[in-house]
């Protein structure tokens, strides 16, 4: 007799007819992938990491009840080094990707110098939800790609609901490679979930994922093909940059923009040098999709699936590298739009974070290559400063504002070594972690941004209550993907000539994109 | 960099086996200060104090932990010698980079690595080295920026480096600021965007300037008052108006002889010889149009000439030297090391007079040589800053009081007005941690109501707040009689011993 929460695979019969899949507590979920629930996010905590957080909770209260002041001083000194060797694991990354920046970089000769004739099939994945409105530059932004068109698969994923994307999609004109595939309507309803019912259908050797308002650089796909030829086969993922068009929107893309700018041109480079996992962006990741494959494609229950994918595959020995090719997006320009977008990115972060601690011994497969300490250091450290932060701001203002009356119990709690760790976290860290994001700017050009990173603080706010609004839904609702809506820019004159400015060309190509 | 290494050990060893190491009051000071931050009656950050910035201590700490090095100065000598080493590389860099000749860049760096005043500092716990240091390392990327040459990095390496500066010593606050200026004339004349312009200011003086603003919030976290390092009792300016009332401040507001002053002091520590054609160098290099970046280049490498030539005008620092203070002062040889924050330019435009010589290179070079290290044997020219530190107003005293204290000190806690430089808490053997002193609060003040509460030794100078709080106070004085002995006295020192300890 089956307990009613247990999994059930479908049977034979309804895997052909819907796709792979299974039955929980009476509800069906069609995922259209064969990656074990053990490595998924449909549960949050396997049951092991469930007693080890009862545990931990009961250690922590007991302690507290026995001893608070001590239990306090000892989580404040615990966090306290943490965000030191955070601050210096960040500043080595930064370092490294100016000293030795690892990134497979071309020049002109090499691009124009590839036989059209002999490059491979290539397969472009775009999940498409609700965005008829950006469909247009969707497919200027592909028609233009330097790509022989006759090697080119594009699979425009549609829901089975979103019939207005459906109608425009058949209404256009759509070029010859391109491909409306109408993904059946399913639990869970989310963009790895489509990716995987599109990864069935692909017929490429390298795969692509674009979301609908990318605008890949014109070159990419090449630039891709060269890359995969100069790193061995252990290398499954060329990461190209991510980018905004439409960086100076408002305050918001600024700082978005700046964001991004130190994710893509600092970070995750400075994470390809040291060969650390890197966690992919959302887009712009080319694979060899055999290999893709064989990694069971993406998790449908991870909001971040991209990150989930890039820990996952290093995980099992394989390589992410990075391009020097950029792909520009829209910068969410309206904050609750952002806010939404944010709570779901840290909630994906606290998925993968718990899928992939739960056999903490798969990244030891290399023991030359500390991943897991790198893993949570990325992962794990970012969620949790995230919900620190705040606390420990709220706790430098209220000692020197109401020093009088909590300062000597503020000071109590920090013995002299972790008082000097904490002021340098201060006093350093803190002033770090805001030029970081002023350098991103710097490489990659945009001067004019610099001046507004001094709000970042305010930003990193933003980003503490997403990451609470994300717990919230971790808890009750942990597979609703919060759609993020794009295409704030078509109706933004200004914003759109700001695109145009950087993309070098009109957005929207009408003798392409026909309706 | 085997050079000087090899240099610096030599000088090292000779300045400890001399005993000219810790020859400067302010060098035991600068020990004492990073000692206090560890081990102290109230140790911690706070002991850094506000007048002198902090980098420098801060990097002796690890060091001032064991006894040893910091009683016998080689914490000091280790950081400094660091510096120097780091100092010596970067030239030959900044050479290479601005006069595109590794032979004579070569000569930049022997140029510097030789001068006998910047081998005695480099042994010292003084903190001209270490200034040097980031002052050089911090030019070196800016005109690696101006040369176009790794833009974003070099102007970030410009910065962080001139962060360093300022929180090492003030002249580091002229260079960058100087520097912010000089940026944003290159990049208008480079025809770059006004954005551009800002942003790449913005990179540059986000870091350069956060030393400032660190140090401005440390004195009004501490001192409530974010000025406090140079209006505070205990500030240069203060001394220097004292110096004022007595009619000896001979540059302030007197531009010439501020200029006078500090060249000489320049000269005095560069050498004559390598002075004189150092000079040739910079005429000879401003002058020549083929020099690009020429302008940007001096201004940079001269900035501590105009900074000192401000500090003294403004009075906010003194240099006496005999060759123009009046023999009426009292004292005639005083701060003449801030001369050797010229060395480093001197030692570039030097080697640019040979930049184009070829065979005569070696001969003129040696002739060079010979001339001014025959002035030195001559006794027509001197170790100047050493002479300093020996027998000028920066000798560290050494009364009788101190090795009557060094022979007799037991036990216990010492109340000292330790600012007033009474007596050497290392040359005494005290341990650091039984000195009560002004940065000691609740000792301190505790100690002018009830002497004998802490303290089992009391020593006092003439006219020192401990002495004008208890022996110049008739009811201190006599609760100073109560409970203590007279156990030394001498016309400017007592020392008092706590009855029955």
């Amino acid at each position: 007799m089956q307990s009613k929460d247990e999994i059930i695979p479908f049977p034979l019969e309804l895997k052909r007819r819907k796709g792979r899949g299974f039955c929980f507590r009476g509800v069906e979920f069609v995922h259209h992938t064969n990656l074990p629930i053990a490595e998924s996010a449909f549960f949050i905590l396997s049951p092991t990491q469930k007693y080890i957080l009862l545990v931990f909770l009961f250690t922590f209260l007991l302690s507290l009840l026995l001893n608070w002041h001590f239990t306090l001083t000892f989580l404040i000194g615990a966090l306290t080094i943490l965000y030191f060797a955070d601050l210096i694991f960040n500043l080595y990354l930064i370092l490294k990707s100016f000293i030795n920046p690892p990134e497979i970089s071309f020049v002109p000769k090499e691009i124009a110098g590839l036989d059209g004739r002999k490059l491979p099939f290539y397969t472009i994945f775009c999940p498409l939800y609700k965005e008829w409105e950006v469909l247009p530059q969707f497919v200027t932004a592909i028609s233009r790609l330097d790509y022989p068109k006759d090697k080119l698969q594009v699979l425009l994923l549609l829901e089975e609901n979103d019939e207005k994307t459906i109608k425009v999609a058949r209404d256009y004109r759509l070029p010859s490679y391109f491909e409306t595939i109408i993904v059946p309507h399913s639990l869970p309803k989310t963009k790895p979930k489509a990716l995987n019912y599109g990864l069935k259908l692909a017929k490429g050797e390298y795969a692509v994922i674009y979301d609908a308002e990318d605008i890949p650089e014109k070159n990419q796909l090449k630039k891709a093909c060269l890359a995969f030829d100069r790193v061995n086969e252990k290398t499954i993922c060329i990461q190209a940059k991510l980018n905004y068009y439409n960086p100076h929107q408002n305050l918001l893309t600024r700082l978005f923009t700046a964001e991004y700018s130190l994710w893509f041109d600092l970070i995750l480079i400075g994470l390809q040098s040291i060969h650390a996992p890197i966690p992919l962006g959302g887009t712009s990741n080319h694979f060899r999709l055999k290999a893709l494959r064989s990694l069971e494609g993406w998790d449908p229950f991870n909001m971040t699936e991209d990150c989930d994918l890039g820990i996952r595959l290093a995980k099992k020995g394989y390589h992410t590298a990075m391009m020097d090719s950029t792909t520009f997006e829209e910068a969410n320009c309206q904050p609750l739009n952002w806010l939404r977008q944010r709570s779901r990115w840290i909630k994906g972060y606290i998925q993968t974070y718990f899928v992939h601690m739960r056999q903490p011994k798969d990244f030891l497969h290399d023991w030359r290559n500390p991943d897991i300490l790198t893993f949570q250091l990325v992962v794990g450290g970012k969620i949790l400063s995230i919900f620190i932060n705040p606390l420990m701001w709220l706790t430098t203002l209220c000692y020197f504002l109401f020093r009088p009356m909590v300062g000597q119990l503020i000071e109590s709690f920090y013995p002299p070594a972790i008082m000097y760790l904490g002021v340098f976290c201060l006093a350093v860290g803190n002033f770090l972690y805001l030029y970081y994001y002023m350098v991103g700017c710097a490489k990659r050009g945009y001067f004019d941004l610099l001046k507004y990173v001094f709000l970042v603080p305010f930003y990193w706010l933003g980003m503490s209550l997403a990451g609470w609004k994300a717990l919230y839904e971790i808890a009750y609702h942990p597979h609703y993907w919060a759609k993020t809506t794009h295409g704030f820019h078509i109706n933004n004159q200004k914003a759109t000539n700001q695109a145009v400015n950087i993309v070098g060309q009109q957005l929207v190509d009408r003798t392409i994109a026909v309706s | 960099m085997a050079l000087a290494f090899v240099f610096s050990i030599f000088s090292a060893l000779f300045c400890h086996l001399n005993d000219f190491v810790i020859a400067y009051g302010d060098a035991e000071s600068h020990l004492n200060i990073a000692k206090r931050v560890i081990s102290c009656l109230t140790p911690g950050l706070a002991q850094l104090g506000g007048i002198w910035l902090p980098l420098p201590h801060l990097l002796m700490v690890p060091l001032v932990a064991f006894d040893p090095l910091w009683r016998s100065g080689w914490a000091g000598t280790i950081v400094s010698g660091g510096a120097f080493i780091i100092s010596s590389l970067i030239i030959y860099q900044l050479a290479m980079l601005i006069l595109d000749n590794k032979r004579v860049a070569l000569l930049a760096a022997v140029v510097f690595i030789a001068n006998p005043n910047v081998l005695y500092l480099q042994a010292t716990p003084m903190t001209e080295l270490p200034l040097i240091a980031f002052l050089l390392l911090n030019t070196y990327f800016f005109l690696k920026f101006i040369k176009g040459e790794k833009e974003v990095f070099s102007l970030i390496l410009a910065g962080f480096f001139g962060l360093c500066a300022t929180l090492s010593r003030y002249d580091g606050w002229f260079l960058v600021a100087l520097e912010a200026g000089l940026l944003v004339l290159s990049l208008v004349k480079r025809g770059q965007s006004p954005k551009a312009i800002e942003g790449k200011l913005i990179l540059f003086a986000t870091p350069a300037f956060y030393g400032i603003f660190l140090w401005l919030l440390w004195n009004f976290l501490i001192f409530q008052n974010p000025f406090y390092f140079t209006n505070s009792i205990f500030s240069a300016k203060s001394q220097q108006m004292a110096w004022l009332a007595r009619n000896e401040l001979p540059a302030y507001h007197n531009l010439g002889l501020a200029f006078a002053y500090y060249l000489t002091t320049a000269v005095a520590n560069i050498g004559l010889i390598f002075s004189l054609a150092a000079g040739a160098g910079i005429l000879l290099y401003l002058w020549r149009k083929e020099e690009k970046y020429r302008l940007i280049v001096a201004a940079i490498l001269l900035s501590p000439f105009p900074f000192y030539l401000i500090s003294l005008y403004l009075g906010q620092s003194v240099i006496f030297i005999p060759s123009l203070t009046p023999e009426t002062f009292e004292w005639r040889l005083f701060n003449v090391r801030y001369g050797v924050m010229m060395v480093p330019a001197s030692s570039i435009f030097f080697a640019y007079l040979f930049k184009k010589t070829k065979r005569l290179f070696l001969p003129l070079v040696g002739l060079f040589f010979l001339s001014q290290i025959f002035l030195y044997l001559s006794g027509q020219a001197e170790v100047i800053s050493l002479s300093d530190g020996l027998k000028g107003l920066s000798s560290a005293k050494k009364p009788d009081a101190q090795n009557w204290l060094a022979q007799h000190y037991d036990r216990g806690l010492v109340l000292l007005d330790d600012y007033a430089r009474t007596l050497s808490v290392i040359q005494t053997h005290i341990p650091m941690q039984n000195v009560i002193y002004v940065g000691t609060t609740p000792y301190w003040e505790d100690s002018f109501k009830e002497p004998e509460k802490y303290a089992i030794w009391i020593i006092m100078q003439k006219d020192d707040t401990v002495w004008r709080r208890l022996y110049d106070q008739p009811e201190m004085r006599d609760r100073l009689y109560k409970f203590f002995n007279k156990v030394y006295t001498s016309k400017e020192i007592l020392i008092f011993k706590r009855i029955g300890s």
